[in-house]
């Protein structure tokens, strides 16, 4: 617990306390996690023009499901709902166009229009930044989003996926691999684009 | 982690950020969609459904008519013995039957028990327009230094890629100027070395080749460079 409320960032500290038990308000539950939230879906591969769709789910579950809340990891209970909705999207995703399935989330995002100028990501570098991530498999990519963007620690993030702490870590070390590979072959890929 | 790639993420991270307006047009979305009342599910299930309590009927009908006596009458009227049995039969098995809408949601949905909660049906989604979200979306800041970095870059590249040597080296050295130790410092020296190579001017671009390969032996870009710019002629030893 004690891990837990010096992780939380501001974000969650009020609802957090170690003697709160009261859940919190649907409103501030949405103002403190709605940028975590939408940055994180948008980061494991969930196209722009989607990303409202899977928001609005994950908040209609918070909805019912908050007056049951104890008010504790607030954040870590978010990021299964969230977790479970975005897998629920891909797989609908890849029900809808069978020829993604067993691709990652890149053919996903590129499909709804996440890349260049769609979304979020409408600067170079959140465009880089997702074309990046799509090289990584989906445990991998969630991993290092959180660990590496969201700086959540990896004890967290590894209760919230239902993982070993061995086994995020793991992940998170492959993910890292893979992203500095990326990295050097897009800052070579970008250097010689045009020639 | 290198420079670049932790400013890579830093910016990312800002540029995945949802601006105020799209935060709002979400919350507002959300709020609709937890005001309208939940979907009657009988129109949902009545399809699949209706399929499976005709066929109960049928098969109550067929049972309560004996073989023999449905022998007789059934190439007569198929349709009749069935109409009568519909009043006894049809609430009840409508009612347990109609239930498979949970299944279909858990079976859908992996582990955890918010799975089922899940996918609640959001008749609304196609009513709001995410796209006029995205367009009033506001541009991430200009004091974002990799984008800003990336950006000159990029002009530069497609005005080589135009074959506009000149206008390249223009957003080259506004580069330079504002950035003179950016960590996109090597990919702007090796596209000088190129803006000179393309305009023609060799003693310059082997001048600058030949620094860039003393400041930058193991670039990725080096081969590449040396290739382009064989035209002009070889580095001067």
């Amino acid at each position: 617990m004690l891990a837990l409320t010096d992780v939380s960032s501001s974000e969650d500290s009020p609802e957090r306390g170690p003697g709160s038990a009261r859940p919190p308000s649907f409103d501030d539950v949405y103002r403190q996690h709605v940028d975590f939230l939408y940055r994180s879906a948008r980061a494991f591969g969930v196209g722009g023009s989607a990303v409202d769709d899977v928001l609005q789910d994950v908040f209609l579950v918070v909805h019912r499901r908050l007056p049951e809340h104890d008010g504790r990891s607030v954040r870590k209970w978010l990021l299964r709902i969230l977790f479970n909705v975005v897998r629920e999207h891909r797989r609908s995703f890849r029900k809808q166009m069978p020829a993604a399935s067993g691709e990652s989330a890149d053919v996903e995002a590129t499909a709804h229009g996440a890349d260049p100028e769609q979304g979020a990501a409408n600067s170079e570098a959140g465009r880089l930044l997702l074309e990046v991530l799509q090289t990584m498999d989906d445990d991998q990519r969630e991993v290092f989003v959180l660990a590496d963007i969201e700086q959540m620690p990896v004890t967290e993030i590894a209760d919230a996926m239902g993982t070993s702490v061995n086994t995020a870590y793991s992940r998170l070390r492959l993910a890292r691999r893979d992203y500095a590979a990326a990295v050097a072959r897009l800052r070579a890929r970008e250097e010689w684009r045009g020639r | 982690m290198t420079n670049l790639e932790q400013q890579l993420l830093d910016e990312g991270k800002r540029a995945l950020t949802p601006t105020p307006a799209q935060r709002d047009a979400l919350r507002a979305r959300i709020d609709r969609a937890i005001a309208a009342p939940p979907p009657a599910p009988p129109m949902a299930l009545s399809n699949v459904h209706l399929a499976g309590l005709l066929g109960l009927v049928l098969l109550g009908a067929w049972v309560a008519w004996p073989p023999e006596a449905s022998e007789r009458a059934a190439m007569a009227t198929p349709e009749a013995p069935a109409i009568e049995p519909i009043p006894v039969v049809a609430p009840e098995p409508e009612l347990t039957e109609v239930a498979p809408a949970e299944p279909e949601i858990t079976e859908v949905a992996p582990p955890a028990p918010e799975i089922t909660e899940v996918a609640p049906p959001a008749p609304e989604i196609t009513e709001v327009a995410p796209p006029e979200v995205r367009s009033t979306s506001a541009a991430p800041p200009p004091v974002d230094t990799l984008d800003a970095e990336l950006r000159l870059l990029g002009e530069a590249r497609r005005a080589l890629a135009r074959g506009q040597a000149r206008e390249a080296r223009e957003s080259l050295e506004a580069h330079e100027r504002s950035f003179p130790d950016g960590v996109l410092r090597e990919e702007r020296e090796a596209l000088f070395v190129r803006a000179f190579c393309d305009a023609g001017e060799q003693a310059e671009a082997r001048r600058r080749l030949a620094a860039f390969e003393r400041e930058h032996p193991s670039s990725v870009a080096l081969r590449a460079l040396r290739e382009t710019c064989e035209s002009v002629g070889p580095t001067p030893e």
